[in-house]
This record gives structure tokens, C-alpha cells and sequence, in this order.
């Protein structure tokens, strides 16, 4: 994008209601405002917040401990700190999945006994 | 044969057996870390699993994490590399109970081996020739012992490696501040304070037997590696065949190192370290893996020793007997480029490669991990490619090195590459004749030269 291009941008601008113009484009890319306009600070939405659990390590996925707790279902409210699962790194070795806050359990991405890298996202918390 | 094989390592060593894999048919699978996401080895892989966080303890060094990563990808083996997990028994043996094959020796030859103290009196055993020193670890009179075997004496730490744990001890009045340094550095490094004494050697020169050993009797010796080019008891450059050695000495040191493997009961692809002076070899360490500076002792011979190690690993036979693993076809020289800068103590300068230019042509062969738009992590290791040249003679050999590093040109980051270049440029490694002090030799000289540069009144 070239001087010339940007005149076309400015002239468009003046025919709209914006103030502000960014475009990104790959590692190019611009932003200009319009003078005495007011830097327009967009307002945070807070009516919901999710949180991405994912996997502590790299291991099979389980459902609470053997013979205790069957899986959870989308919908369900948890509790911060409950356990939602765990990820077996062998016959003595298991990893912990804790609910980071509490909330409904909106996503659940893992299956029981399904592999999972380290930072898989396993699911989505909605408080 | 195997399927699969897990690479538990990262960088230009994971790439290295990868494609020894994908020679012989085998699939392998990557292990990384998130700070590895988009390393070279990932993509050199058939599959790829990401198993914790950057620090190695967490991820690289994290037993459980590997083996699942194995387990989940159905891998039947596991190839260490070197550092890392290579040289750990309890991880040859947690591969055992896994159900897994360690791609190395027995998790019993580990420690023998490994545990310097240990190797020694086994090297002993098998008549190989030890430098003078404590025969176990010391307790007790300190004083007396470094009498008996004459100062200077270097106490190194039973658990060592990497320069950590050793301190020089020139005088009786050293040694006792000297003694609890090392002690306090092994305790620190490998959470053993257990030392022991040996005879200092001025002007040795460091120069390797490379083994291979099948576990049902065949154990060879190839033709040895000079890696006196150091720096901190770090090497920097290494070559074979060495030019201080002549027919007798090589074979006197290649029987020693067959004798060695046989008496531990070895099977694997290993090195035994000598110290050679006035003619004189003496035993140091074994290396019980598979070792940076193979490509050396590949491109003398034209045998590839990584396959020969996953040959092993399988149960089958040594593919080459004592006559060939001997043979010397070519005279090899390895760079060991860094992500250093020699002008500021060889401090680690990790960062982005803006630009890339590899070397190529007749007798050069890089093993690497870097393309341009890389960064290379701070978490690790600052090896960024291993520059392997050969040719018929040194002269040629040495010839290439210089022509193959003038091509090498990595933007972005500072490299050692001009050291290379320097110590090319020196008669003391031309004419051949040189220890282990040379690298230091060569630092001061530029520096000093350097300094006139800068202050050109100064020098009068």
C-alpha cells in the first residue's frame, strides 16, 4: 500500500461515521485516526468468561478414579478445585485435572481412556 | 525389527536417528516441548507429541512423560540420544518394565560405566591403562593421597561430566579449598558430593576410542577420535584419525577399548576416553551413548553407526567386523558451531536466525536442526550444527573446513563460527602438534591482538 492508496482510505473515512481505521495485513498493515477524534476504548464484555482446562501432561484421560465418580456431562456445575479427571502416565504415575474455577462445564473435547499431549484442551469452564 | 521408534531428545541429534529411521523402514515419533513447538525435529518426525512445559526437567527429563508419549503412540523403542535421559539407569530400566527397548546397554552397564570410580577399577581389570590416582573415593587423609600420586592432582566429581565438579589442585595449600569447591559443585550438579583424586597432566592431548559391542561376543573398535581442541573441558573441534597417534599406538588403544567392553559386558555403540602424553595413553571415562562427534568416526569408515545401534538394540548381529570398523577411508574433521559469543566469554546468545546460509559441496556434511526464521530457545543446549568435513589427507580436510566455514552464514545471532576460523587459521593445529590448552592459547592471542586494534597508542 502506497501515499496514493491511503488518500483513497482518508477520503472514504470522511464519508462514514468512523474515527479510527486499522488494517493488518501479514507483518503490513496501518492505523490512522481522523484529527480531534477521541480514541474510542471498546467496553470489555463481561456478561460471561470461559476457561480453557487442558491436559497437565501427556497421558490416557480418565474419568475420576477407578471404581468412584462416572463421567461428567456438558451442563454440569463443578466446583474450583474438583477434580474433572485425570491423565495416566502409567501404573503408578497420574496427573490431576482440577477445575480452575466454578461454573457450568459448557465443552467437553476428551473421551474416557482417549491419549492427550501436554496443554491439550481437554474442556470449557462457563462461569 | 522395530515399527516405531520414541526419539527422547531434541535438536540436530532427534533429526540425526530420525532419518536413520526412515532409511530402515522405521517410523518414528518426536517428543518436545512447548518452547520446541517449532523445532526442526517435530516436523522430521512421523509423529509428534508435545510432553510439558520448556524446562527440561518438566519435559526432555521427565521419565513418566516420556514413556507415555510411547505408550500412547505405540512406540517399541526408545532412542535417547545423548544427554538428556542417555545415560540414566533408572530410565533404561523404567523403559524395561514398560515394556519398551532402551536403544543402549544395559541399565547395569550404565552405572558401572557411567560412575567414573567404578569404570576405573574395571579398566584396571581389563589391564587398560589408568592415569594415577585414588582407587576409590577419598576419605580420610586427603594430604597423604595427593602425595602418594604427586601434585598437581585434578579432583573430579564420581558423578561428573561437563567440567562440573573438577578442580585443579597446583599446590598442598590449593587443596584443601579446592577439595570442598568440587565437592560442593558435584553436590549442586548431580546431588553427589563424592570426589575422587587423580594425576594432573600438563600438555595432554584427548583422544576417543569409538566401540560397538552386539551383547553375543562381537564387540569392535574403530579408528580413534582426537578431540584435544577444547575449551572448559568442552570440545569444540575434533578429527580423526588423530595426528599424534602412529599404527602401534592406534591398535594398542583400540584392544584396550575392545578389552574394556568385553569386561562389562557391554552391547551398544560407546567411547572410551584416553588422555594421551609423551607417547602414553591412560584411560579416563566411557560414554555409555551414542556421542556428539559420531559423524567423525562415520565419515572415516562410511559405516553408519546410528543404525548399527538400533541393530543392536533389536538383537541382531554387529553388521561389520573388527577389520572394517578399522578401516581408515578418509581423514575427518568435525566444527561444533555454537550459539556463543567467543568475544564475550562464549556467553549462550539464543534468539532469532534472521537469515541462513549453509555450506554444501564435495566432502561437507551438516547436521543440523536450523532453518532461517528459527529461534532458538534459551532453555537448552546452545549446539546450532555440527559441520562434518572429510577428505583424502588433513591438508585437503583442513583445506574444506576453511573453504566450508567461509560459506556458513547464520544472521541474527552471534555464533562461533570465526572461532572455527581462528583456530584454522593457527600453526600450533596445522602443524598438528597441540593439546588441550591450544583453544586457550588462541583466545588470548586474539584478544591481545584485539586490544592493540582498539588502543593502538597502547602498544609501543
Amino acid at each position: 500500500m502506497n501515499a496514493e492508496d491511503l488518500k483513497d482510505v482518508l477520503s472514504w473515512i470522511k464519508t462514514t461515521d468512523l474515527t479510527e481505521v486499522a488494517l493488518k495485513k501479514g507483518e503490513d498493515g496501518f492505523s490512522f485516526s481522523l484529527p480531534g477524534a477521541a480514541p474510542v476504548i471498546p467496553e470489555p464484555d463481561l456478561s460471561s468468561r470461559y476457561a480453557a482446562v487442558v491436559s497437565p501432561g501427556v497421558g490416557i484421560f480418565q474419568w475420576g478414579e477407578p471404581g468412584r465418580a462416572a463421567a461428567l456431562e456438558e451442563g454440569a456445575a463443578v466446583k474450583e478445585g474438583a477434580m474433572l479427571g485425570r491423565v495416566e502416565q502409567g501404573p503408578k504415575a497420574s496427573l490431576p485435572v482440577k477445575a480452575p474455577i466454578s461454573g457450568r462445564l459448557t465443552k467437553i473435547f476428551i473421551e474416557e481412556g482417549k491419549p492427550a499431549d501436554y496443554g491439550r484442551l481437554l474442556f470449557f469452564i462457563e462461569t | 525389527m522395530f515399527k516405531k521408534i520414541l526419539v527422547a531428545n531434541r535438536g540436530e541429534i532427534a533429526v540425526r536417528v530420525m532419518r536413520a529411521c526412515r532409511e530402515m523402514g522405521i517410523e518414528s515419533v518426536a517428543v518436545y516441548s512447548e518452547a520446541d513447538r517449532d523445532s526442526l525435529h517435530v516436523r522430521s518426525a512421523d509423529e509428534a507429541v508435545c510432553i510439558g512445559p520448556a524446562p527440561s526437567r518438566q519435559s526432555y527429563l521427565d521419565m513418566n512423560a516420556v514413556l507415555s508419549a510411547a505408550k500412547i503412540t505405540g512406540a517399541q523403542a526408545v532412542h535417547p540420544g545423548y544427554g538428556f535421559l542417555s545415560e540414566n539407569e533408572d530410565f533404561a530400566k523404567a523403559c524395561a518394565a514398560a515394556g519398551l527397548v532402551f536403544i543402549g546397554p544395559k541399565p547395569e552397564a550404565i552405572r558401572t560405566l557411567g560412575y567414573k570410580s567404578e569404570a576405573k577399577a574395571l579398566a584396571r581389570k581389563a589391564q587398560v591403562p589408568v592415569v594415577p590416582g585414588t582407587t576409590g573415593l577419598v576419605q580420610g587423609d586427603v594430604m597423604k593421597e595427593a602425595r602418594a600420586i604427586g601434585l598437581p592432582v585434578m579432583i573430579k566429581a564420581a558423578a561428573g561430566g561437563g567440567g562440573k565438579g573438577l578442580r585443579l589442585a597446583r599446590t598442598e595449600e590449593e587443596l584443601n579449598t579446592q577439595l570442598l569447591t568440587a565437592q560442593s559443585e558435584a553436590k549442586a550438579a548431580f546431588g553427589d558430593d563424592a570426589v575422587y583424586l587423580e594425576k594432573y597432566l600438563g600438555h595432554p592431548r584427548h583422544v576417543e576410542i569409538q566401540i560397538a559391542a552386539d551383547g553375543r561376543g562381537n564387540a569392535v573398535a574403530f579408528p580413534e577420535r582426537d578431540c584435544t581442541v577444547q575449551r572448559r573441558n568442552q570440545k569444540l573441534i575434533e578429527e580423526s584419525p588423530s595426528p599424534a597417534l602412529d599404527e602401534t599406538m592406534r591398535r594398542e588403544m583400540q584392544e584396550a577399548a575392545v578389552r574394556l567392553a568385553r569386561e562389562s559386558g557391554y552391547s551398544n555403540v560407546g567411547t572410551v576416553e584416553f588422555l594421551v602424553q609423551d607417547g602414553k595413553f591412560y584411560f579416563i571415562e566411557v560414554n555409555t551413548r551414542l556421542q556428539v562427534e559420531h559423524p567423525v568416526t562415520e565419515s572415516v569408515t562410511g559405516l553408519d553407526l546410528v543404525q548399527a545401534q538400533i541393530l543392536i538394540a533389536a538383537g541382531e548381529k554387529l553388521p561389520f567386523d573388527q577389520a572394517r570398523a578399522a578401516q581408515i577411508r578418509a581423514w575427518s574433521v568435525e566444527h561444533r558451531i555454537n550459539a556463543e559469543d567467543p568475544d564475550n566469554n562464549f556467553a549462550p546468545c539464543p534468539g532469532k536466525i534472521s537469515a541462513l546460509r549453509l555450506p554444501g559441496g564435495p566432502g561437507v556434511r551438516l547436521e543440523t536442526h536450523l532453518y532461517a526464521g528459527y529461534t532458538v530457545p534459551s532453555h537448552y543446549d546452545s549446539l546450532l550444527a555440527k559441520l562434518v568435513i572429510f577428505a583424502p589427507t588433513r591438508p585437503e580436510a583442513l583445506a574444506r573446513s576453511r573453504r566450508a566455514l567461509s560459506e556458513f552464514e547464520i544472521s541474527g545471532i552471534r555464533t562461533t563460527i570465526g572461532f572455527h576460523k581462528k583456530v584454522l587459521a593457527h600453526p600450533d593445529f596445522i602443524g598438528g602438534d597441540f593439546d588441550t590448552h591450544l583453544s586457550e592459547k588462541i583466545l588470548e592471542t586474539s584478544h591481545d591482538r584485539d586490544a592493540q586494534k582498539r588502543h593502538p597508542a597502547a602498544v609501543a
